[in-house]
This record gives structure tokens, C-alpha cells and sequence, in this order.
């Protein structure tokens, strides 16, 4: 403890120290010429070296010396730019960078530029290259942020088709998934088959798989944060796309001219019009769609005050037999924003954030009419300052607080409903907060470090009936508390700290440490995404999920002009309060499902690397990753470790893309992974009258290996200075293969009285062609 | 509340499956290797039968479903009033009492096995009997069609820690479906249980007759998990062995339960 403040005072000593000689500062914020919308994570550099990053809302700031100055900016896809000035005092540098794709398959980019991938002490973070994912091929064309990510190494799919990912051996839950800084609970579409992010209103999303800033936490596997474009703030634009199962459609364009703009784009599915061809009645009658609508404004007050505003709704509505039996859940979440710059070194951010989830089985038959419905509700503030106080240093620090109130799945019947009567399941307060400070540090030529420290907090908040139980789940005492009223109160130090070391010019190693807290978590007993699943908050029974992570890579970025980025990264992470269901738990409709759950710990490793060329007509990735999770729950396979459901030994993803003329590329991606661990049955029986299967060991089987060949191209219609388009085409699982969606155990039809395995597929070849445009 | 949300992603999946081309196939799995293990089987009613026992072994998965039944064990049912009667082996692996005496609300019975050297016990205690008071058919309507659904009625007493089993044959023919509630969500009012068996259709002119069972919590708990470990559909849980009320490994369950039944023929 001593040793690390030491080392802290040592840090910050090196901030004053740097001091030294007329320092000023040039600042301002780097957007895209043609659209006026922020570039994120440009590099900013001067001539002797010394650099800045623009951060999420396009914002840089960097320290010089007085004198003559050579400043560059460079960001992928973009034309570097080169900006000659002489410092005599502070400075504003706005620079509109233009897109290079007029010059496709030339390398643009200067080398020097491209070493970010080694340089900075960033570990286990993946930005989704928004372009790639265009022209990536994708199940029924819906381009997906979810499902680009799963190609990535240490990201598993959580099945066939499906949006939910793992990251690191994580729970699908363990994954903070934020869009315009407002958490979504449910990412997810028509059971977890398309993300609920349209693609196309998506301009950033960044996953940090560990090494997360301290500005985030709240989950502890990742953090992939989604950041919508702005709109256009140069001229109106219309654009969408047409595809087999939704459109979509985009709007935007200035409200003053590079002052402020707008933002609406909205899709939906029309999978119900496909369900009208069927010539099942019952299908016929099926009602199936979901649509989300993104709208969001900007605009610019003066040089120190921007504001933005931001929404999201989307709904999943499935419907059966003219009304009388649905289910819809969706989100809504609301952001309000103020960049404020206190000087040309101070930047703050701050966000009101709303935040809602909710699913609902509505039911109606004969005199009874009711409602199964569950809802997560947030109110969210955070508060970020970045400060910059010279070109070696970076300080961030904020804080932030959410209110959750949680409603568990609770039925409000009609009066006239004689089979079924109200059960108001209690509803869940709690306090969520957290303050962070990091340091992002170039502490020497060769040596860079960010550390930090999140503090963060839960309290459980009345009223409420809260419980104790005894080692069978049965209650042993019950304490009310009234409004307001602290249950319990939580509080987690979540210390991290990550170095690179330069060994060459072009190579680093990097470790780091990191540790994070989750307090809400989502229980699911299923194989599939469900809406039903149920988000339970941390009580005096459930504690916060905490979880260590140490991981060390090597970095190598080589070829000429550094196309080709390599890298190897292995972790180890250690899980403690996990959470599972006692065997045979009772999920739905338990007003007290904390007497059906089971604590205990985790723990997951794996080695992950990943080639990757960046540059050229052809490019593309190879990622591997090795990797093992395992739980231990005592009152589970005798309490012994066994491996989680997404534990995958092997996953191994090869995504090419290739510009074959300027109109066409084509893409590929093929994916292989070990099946994940399940139970299968050793052996059967016959109790009730019914052959019934015995187990023997929690996931100690597997699925069969799963693989799959996609393959894309995109053509660019005629373009003219009014009008453009482009054709999607794709075809997913081109050979057919009939990968394991489920293996279930039944009595044979054909051989009666034997048992027989039978393997359910999903898909197998899925053609699929849409139109996107742009005016 | 879980009957209802059963058959709704039951009927959920189908209709994903509608749009991918969903395909079965029969696989062969390595899955042989787990030792045999002891299943037992025990009742205790208050109707005027005698208290039966079965006792078989599990066989491998790829087996056929004929079930080594266990012989010669020595298996006793005790009762806390003294009473203790040895079963005598009637079929292979069915052990009976004697005679046909009743068994008693309140009274805890203590079943017994001595087999190959190994020793089983397990208790259960028979809950007082909640009046069958009516038996409909509803229609419910599924997947857009009414499908009739039986509805046993009571009034569950005042008091948590009522636990129901019903079973239902239509025509004679047992449904394999395994039915259980308790009073968490009902204490103390009129019930209309819904025995929803969305793969099992009941017509009119069907003959049906539900068997109503007061059964003590150990054995609700049990039947519960039993029905999730069997169900494979997407709303089942990770499959398990249900815990049951044995002391020393084996499976199966031991129950002291009342009996009602009530019949109609559906309109």
C-alpha cells in the first residue's frame, strides 16, 4: 500500500515536472469533411513525437513548446493531413479530414502513424471498423455490430445466428453494453437473432475485453460502447436499404450549417408479411416484427458548450391468434449531453442519462385478461472531466451515480380474471455509484502507463421484505424496510493499471491488471436468449460480482508500412459471487427466486492472437484463441469445478475482404469452434411412468464442432453527385453445413422402446441480397 | 405462472424455426460409461391399497427401455405411530404390503431398503386432503386455435405449505405430463389450475379423469425438477438429477399422498 502511493505521488510529481519552458496549447475537434460528423480516436502528433488522441466526441488537446510546429492527424480511412503553425499563445485547430475512398487500395497513411496498435497502453480493446463491417457478409444482410465482434479473438458467439456474445469466458450478461453512454439491457432482437443496433446510425464501437478506463464498470467480462453518428451538419442526406426481412431509413442533415445537426433513422423487420405466405392458419395469424428508431440532435452554442440528445426505442412484438396471446419487450433510452470546455486542457462531459427495459406477455381468454410484465428503469448521472495537462499526460476522472428501480416479473390481472389473481412481485431499489480518477501516462520513450482506480458502490435501497435462508433455500428470517431505507451497502475498489514497454520501434509488450463489479445480474435457466430472463439486483443474499484480471501481450506490427499487426494476448481471470439456479429451479413466476439460486466462483484463462493486414486491395484477419472457463458452485457437480456453457476450447475466425474492381469487393469469413460444454444424459430410467434420463456431470459433454463458410459482395451502383447506391449480396453457411442448434433425447418413433439423439439445425444455406442508397 | 410461459416459447421457437429451415437429424453420441444406479419408486396413499415400492437399476442411453428390475431387496414402511410392515417382492421388483390398509393424513412414514449391501431411507408425511370440487374444460386459445384445456378446482386452506399433484388420463390413456402446484401465489382462495399439455390435445366427447394428489413439499419439489430436467425445449433448465428425499444415493421418490379423482366426459 505504502509502495503504491509512493509510486503514486511519483506519477503525478512527473505531471508538474514536464512543466518547465512557455508551454501552449492547440485544441479543437476533428471531424469528417464531407459530413461534418466527429472522428473518434484520431492520432494527433507533432513532429518530435509528442501525440494526442481525439477522444469520443472528436475532441483533442495537445501541449507544445513555443516555436515552430509540423502537427499531423491520421485515422484510417481518412486522408492524413499536415498542418505547419508557429506557437505564440493557445490555439483552436479544427481539422476536417476527407474520406480517402476515392483513392481505394492506395495506402495513404504514412507509416509512423500506424504504430498506435504497439504504442499505447491499451490491452485487449478491439475497435470495430465500421467500413469492414459494411462490407462483411451477414445472416439475411442485417449488417451487425454484435456479430462483427464475435469474429474478433477472446469473442464467442453465444449460438448459431445469435447476437449474445462471451467475452473472455464471461456470461452474456457480464457485458456492459452502453449506446450513447445509456446502458442497454436486452441487445437483442426476435430472441436474440439480430442486435438491436441499426449499423447504419452506428458510427464507433470500441470492445474492451479487459484493461477497461476506470471511467467504465458495472459488469465484469467487457465493455463494448456504441456511439451513434451526430448527422450531417453540411447538408441534408436520405439514405437506407432494403433488404429480405427489414429497411431502413435515415435522415439527417444540418439545423445551422457546421453548427448542428439531426439524426433520425428507424428500421424494421417484416418477417410477419413472410408468415402471411404460409398456409398454416396459425401462422398466418402470427404477428412478428421488431423496429427501433434512433433520433438525435446536436448543436454547437459557442466555441466551450455543445449539447446533444439522444434516443433510442426499439420493440419486439410477437403476437399469436388475434390478440389474444403476445409478448413485446423492448428498450427506450434517452441521453442529454453538454461537452463544456473549462480551458483548452479541461474537458467535461456531462450526462443525464434514462434508461428502460421492460417485457410483457400479455393474455386474454374468456373473462380473464392479464399481464406478465418485468421492467428495469434507470436514472443516470455521470460526470467526466479529461484534463491535459501537458503532451505526456492525460488525467481523467468523474464520477457517477444510477438509481435503479427493478420490477421482477409480477401479474396484473383484469377483476373479471377468475383463473388468475394479481402477484405484485416486490420491486428492487438500488443506489449505484461510482467515482474514478485514471492516468494515462508516457512515462518515458519506450514506457507508456494508464492506471486509475474506480470506487464504486451499491446500495440496496427499500421498501421491501428481504430475507435470509437457510442452506435448502427455505426462509429463515424477514426483515421489512421502508422507503429509502439501507438494506445493505457494497463497496468495491476496482484498482487497474496497464503498461507498454517499446522493444523495438515497432514491437511493445503490454500487461496489465484490472478488477471490476457487477451488481446487477441476469438470471437465465435457458439455452436461448429469452425476453422472460430475469435481472435481479445485488441484496443482502446476492453479492456483487467481482472479478481480477492479469493479462500480458506482445505486440508486432511489421510489413511494409506496417499493414500487418500481430498480436498475442493471454489472461487469467478470477471470478468470485457468481451465480447459478439450484437443479430444478423454479424461475418463472417465483415471487422469491433468491431462495432458488446458488453462489459461488469462476475462473477463466485462455491465450488469443491475431493477424491482421489493414492496408491494400486485399485485407482482413486471422484471430485464434484458446481459452478455458470453469465455475465452482457448491450444490453443483459436487462442488468441483466443471466448464461453463461457453466454454469453447478451440475458436478460430479467417475474415478476407477484397477490392476486386472499384465497384466490387467481396468478402469471406469462416468460423470454427469446440461446441460448448453440456449436459448429456449417462444413462436412463424409468420413474413416473416415463423414461427419464440420469446425469452424471454438469456440462461434461460437448456439441458437436461447429464451422461455417460466409461469403459477401457489395456492388457500387452508378454513382453521381445526387445519387448513389450500392447491391448486398450474401450467402451464409455456403456448404450447407448443419450445425448443432439444440440435442435433444427422445423415445424412437422407428425403433420403439430405444432412445435416440436428435440433432436440430438452424440454417443452412441463407442467400440473401439487399439495396442501400444514399441522396 | 410457469404453465403459462411454458407454452409460449414453446410456440415462440416453432415460429423462428418458421423462417431458417430448421432440420432433425439423428446423431450417435458417446455416451456410455456411467455405473448403474439404484431407482427407486415408493407410495404411500390413503385409498385402500397396498403401499407399493418399485425398485429397477438405470441402463446406458442406447439401451432399449426395458429396466433391470431389482430383486430380493428387504424393504419396510414404518409409520410415527409404530407401525411397521415388511413388503413382500408380488412382480419382480414390485414390493406390497400385505394388506390394504389406508394410509393417514399427518402420519410420517419412513420407507426402508436393504439391497446388495447397501441401505436407502427416506420420509414423507402425508398432508391433509384439500376437497376436489370441480373439474372443467376451458378452451385456451394457443397458437390461435381454442385448445380445450382441464381445469381442476379447489379452495386451498388458509396457510402456506399446500402442494398439489394432478394427473390426467383421457380415455384411459395416462398423459405423461407431470402437473404440480403449490399455494405461494394462491394461499387461502378458489383455484383453477390449468393442466396445460400443449402436445397432448383433449376433444370433446374425450372421456377424461384427473387424479388430484395432496403431496407433502419434498415431493413437489421433486416432480418440479423432474419436469424441467425432462423438458428439452428452450425454456428448460440445465439438466440435473432431481434431489429427492433419500438418504443414500439413488434416484426416484418416496411419497405419502391423499388421493381424489374426479371424471367428465368433455362437452
Amino acid at each position: 500500500m505504502k509502495n503504491a502511493l509512493a509510486f503514486a505521488l511519483l506519477c503525478w510529481a512527473s505531471l508538474s515536472l514536464a512543466q518547465s519552458g512557455a508551454k501552449y496549447t492547440i485544441s479543437g475537434t476533428v471531424t469528417d469533411a464531407a459530413s461534418g460528423e466527429t472522428l473518434i480516436g484520431v492520432t494527433v502528433r507533432a513532429e518530435n513525437g509528442t501525440g494526442a488522441v481525439s477522444n469520443e466526441y472528436g475532441f483533442y488537446s495537445l501541449t507544445l513548446g513555443e516555436g515552430a510546429h509540423t502537427v499531423s492527424f491520421a485515422y484510417l480511412g481518412f486522408l492524413a493531413t499536415t498542418r505547419e503553425l508557429v506557437l505564440q499563445q493557445n490555439q483552436k485547430l479544427d481539422i476536417a479530414l476527407s474520406d480517402n475512398s476515392t483513392l481505394l487500395g492506395e495506402i495513404e497513411i504514412k507509416a509512423e502513424k500506424r504504430e498506435e496498435h504497439v504504442e499505447r497502453a491499451l490491452m485487449g480493446v478491439e475497435k470495430i471498423n465500421m467500413a469492414e463491417l459494411k462490407s462483411l457478409p451477414m445472416l439475411l444482410g442485417e449488417r451487425d455490430v454484435l456479430k462483427t465482434i464475435q469474429l474478433l479473438p477472446g469473442v464467442k458467439s453465444a449460438g448459431e445466428g445469435n447476437a449474445g456474445f462471451y467475452v473472455r469466458g464471461g456470461a452474456a450478461d457480464q457485458n456492459l453494453i452502453l449506446l450513447d453512454e445509456a446502458p442497454v439491457y436486452n441487445a437483442s432482437h426476435l430472441l436474440g437473432f439480430f442486435s438491436t443496433f441499426n449499423a447504419d446510425a452506428v458510427k464507433d464501437a470500441t470492445l474492451y475485453k479487459g484493461s477497461m478506463p476506470p471511467q467504465y464498470g458495472g459488469r465484469i467480462a467487457s465493455v463494448l460502447d456504441i456511439k451513434m453518428n451526430d448527422g450531417n451538419n453540411q447538408k441534408y442526406e436520405v439514405s437506407g436499404g432494403i433488404g429480405l426481412i427489414s429497411s431502413k431509413l435515415n435522415l439527417e442533415g444540418p439545423i445551422q450549417k457546421g453548427k448542428g445537426s439531426f439524426l433520425v433513422t428507424a428500421r424494421r423487420t417484416y418477417l410477419d408479411l413472410l408468415l402471411l405466405t404460409s398456409s398454416d392458419s396459425i401462422k398466418k395469424s402470427t404477428v412478428l416484427y421488431f423496429y427501433d428508431l434512433n433520433a438525435k440532435l446536436n448543436y454547437q452554442i459557442d466555441r466551450r458548450n455543445r449539447i446533444f440528445v439522444s434516443g433510442y426505442f426499439g420493440r419486439d412484438v410477437l403476437r399469436f391468434g388475434s390478440g389474444s396471446f403476445g409478448v413485446n419487450w423492448g428498450n427506450a433510452t434517452a441521453t442529454l449531453r453538454w461537452n463544456h470546455l473549462f480551458s483548452d486542457r479541461l474537458f467535461s462531459n456531462t450526462s443525464l442519462i434514462y434508461s428502460n427495459y421492460d417485457n410483457n406477455i400479455a393474455i386474454q381468454f374468456g373473462a380473464n385478461d392479464f399481464r406478465i410484465s418485468s421492467r428495469i428503469k434507470d436514472f443516470n448521472l455521470k460526470q467526466d472531466f479529461q484534463w491535459y495537462p501537458n503532451s505526456r499526460n492525460t488525467i481523467k476522472y468523474g464520477f457517477q451515480i444510477i438509481h435503479h428501480t427493478i420490477t421482477p416479473s409480477s401479474v396484473d390481472a383484469s377483476e373479471a380474471s377468475d383463473l388468475v389473481r394479481n402477484n405484485a412481485a416486490q420491486k428492487r431499489y438500488g443506489l449505484e455509484s461510482a467515482a474514478f480518477i485514471s492516468h494515462e501516462w508516457q512515462a518515458g520513450k519506450r514506457l507508456n502507463l494508464t492506471y486509475g482506480i474506480r470506487v464504486s458502490d451499491f446500495v440496496v435501497l427499500g421498501a421491501g421484505d428481504f430475507y435470509t435462508y437457510d442452506a435448502e433455500g427455505k426462509i429463515l428470517t424477514t426483515t421489512t424496510y421502508s422507503n429509502g431505507d439501507v438494506v445493505k451497502n457494497y463497496l468495491v475498489p476496482e484498482p487497474r493499471i496497464t503498461a507498454s514497454y517499446r522493444l523495438t520501434e515497432r514491437s511493445s509488450i503490454k500487461a496489465g491488471y484490472t478488477r471490476n463489479a457487477q451488481y446487477l445480474h441476469l438470471l437465465s435457466n435457458s439455452t436461448a436468449s429469452n425476453p422472460t430472463d430475469l435481472w435481479m439486483p445485488t441484496t443482502n443474499n446476492v453479492k456483487a460480482e467481482i472479478a481480477d484480471q492479469v493479462a500480458v501481450g506482445w505486440f508486432r506490427n511489421f510489413g511494409a508500412e506496417s499493414g500487418y499487426e500481430f498480436s498475442v494476448e493471454t489472461y487469467y481471470k478470477n471470478m468470485l459471487n457468481q451465480i447459478d439456479y439450484r437443479n430444478g429451479a423454479e424461475i418463472q413466476g417465483n415471487a422469491n427466486p433468491e431462495a432458488d439460486l446458488l453462489y459461488g466462483s469462476g475462473r477463466a484463462y485462455g491465450l488469443e492472437l491475431l493477424l491482421k493486414k489493414k492496408t491494400g486491395r486485399f485485407n482482413g484477419w486471422i484471430s485464434y484463441t484458446l481459452a478455458r472457463t470453469e465455475r465452482k458452485i457448491p450444490g453443483i457437480n459436487n462442488g468441483n469445478y466443471y466448464a461453463a456453457k461457453q466454454d469453447r476450447t478451440h475458436d478460430l475466425s479467417v475474415v478476407a475482404m477484397y477490392q476486386l474492381t472499384p465497384r466490387w469487393q467481396l468478402s469471406a469469413n469462416w468460423v470454427y469452434y469446440t461446441g460448448n460444454a453440456v449436459t448429456f444424459p449417462g444413462g436412463k430410467y424409468e420413474v413416473n411412468g416415463s423414461t427419464t434420463y440420469y446425469y452424471t456431470e454438469r456440462n461434461g459433454h460437448r456439441m458437436p464442432d461447429y464451422h461455417r463458410l460466409d461469403v459477401g459482395a457489395v456492388f457500387q451502383a452508378k454513382k453521381t453527385k445526387r445519387f448513389e447506391s450500392e447491391w448486398a449480396f450474401s450467402i451464409y453457411n455456403v456448404y450447407g453445413r448443419k450445425n448443432a442448434y439444440t440435442i435433444m433425447f427422445r423415445d424412437s418413433e422407428t425403433h420403439p422402446g430405444t432412445t435416440e439423439a436428435v440433432k436440430t439445425s438452424l440454417f443452412s444455406i441463407v442467400p440473401s441480397v439487399s439495396w442501400n442508397f444514399r441522396f | 405462472m410457469k404453465y403459462f410461459l411454458k407454452p409460449c416459447l414453446f410456440l415462440a421457437l416453432p415460429v423462428l424455426l418458421l423462417f431458417s429451415c430448421d432440420q432433425e437429424e439423428i446423431i450417435e453420441l458417446d455416451l456410455s460409461g456411467a455405473p448403474a444406479q439404484y431407482v427407486i419408486e415408493g407410495r404411500v396413499t390413503d385409498e385402500a391399497v397396498p403401499f407399493q415400492v418399485r425398485i429397477s437399476r438405470t441402463v446406458d442411453v442406447y439401451h432399449s427401455n426395458d429396466f433391470p428390475a431389482v430383486r430380493s431387496a428387504v424393504v419396510t414402511i414404518s409409520d410415527d405411530s409404530g407401525q411397521v410392515d415388511t413388503l413382500l417382492e408380488t412382480t419382480p421388483g414390485v414390493y406390497e404390503t400385505a394388506d390394504a390398509i389406508p394410509g393417514v393424513s399427518g402420519r410420517t412414514y419412513t420407507l426402508q431398503v436393504w439391497v446388495e449391501g447397501r441401505y436407502f431411507v427416506a420420509h414423507s408425511t402425508m398432508p391433509a386432503l384439500v376437497p376436489f370440487t370441480d373439474l372443467r374444460a376451458i378452451p385456451l386459445p394457443f397458437g390461435g386455435t381454442n385448445t380445450l384445456v382441464m381445469t381442476p378446482v379447489f379452495n386451498d386452506p388458509a396457510g402456506l405449505g399446500n402442494n398439489y399433484q394432478f394427473v390426467q388420463s383421457n380415455n384411459g390413456v395416462r398423459l405423461p405430463n407431470i402437473f404440480v402446484a403449490d399455494d405461494r401465489n394462491t394461499d387461502g382462495s378458489q383455484v383453477s389450475t390449468l393442466l396445460i399439455a400443449p402436445e397432448m390435445e383433449t376433444k370433446r366427447g374425450d372421456t377424461v379423469l384427473v387424479e388430484m394428489r395432496n403431496i407433502d413439499r419434498a415431493t413437489y419439489k421433486y416432480f418440479v425438477a423432474l419436469d424441467a430436467s425432462n423438458g428439452n425445449g428452450p425454456n428448460a433448465s440445465v439438466p440435473a438429477n432431481p434431489d429427492n428425499n433419500f438418504e443414500g444415493a439413488c434416484l426416484g421418490y418416496f411419497s405419502a399422498y391423499t388421493v381424489q379423482r374426479k371424471s367428465v366426459v368433455v362437452e
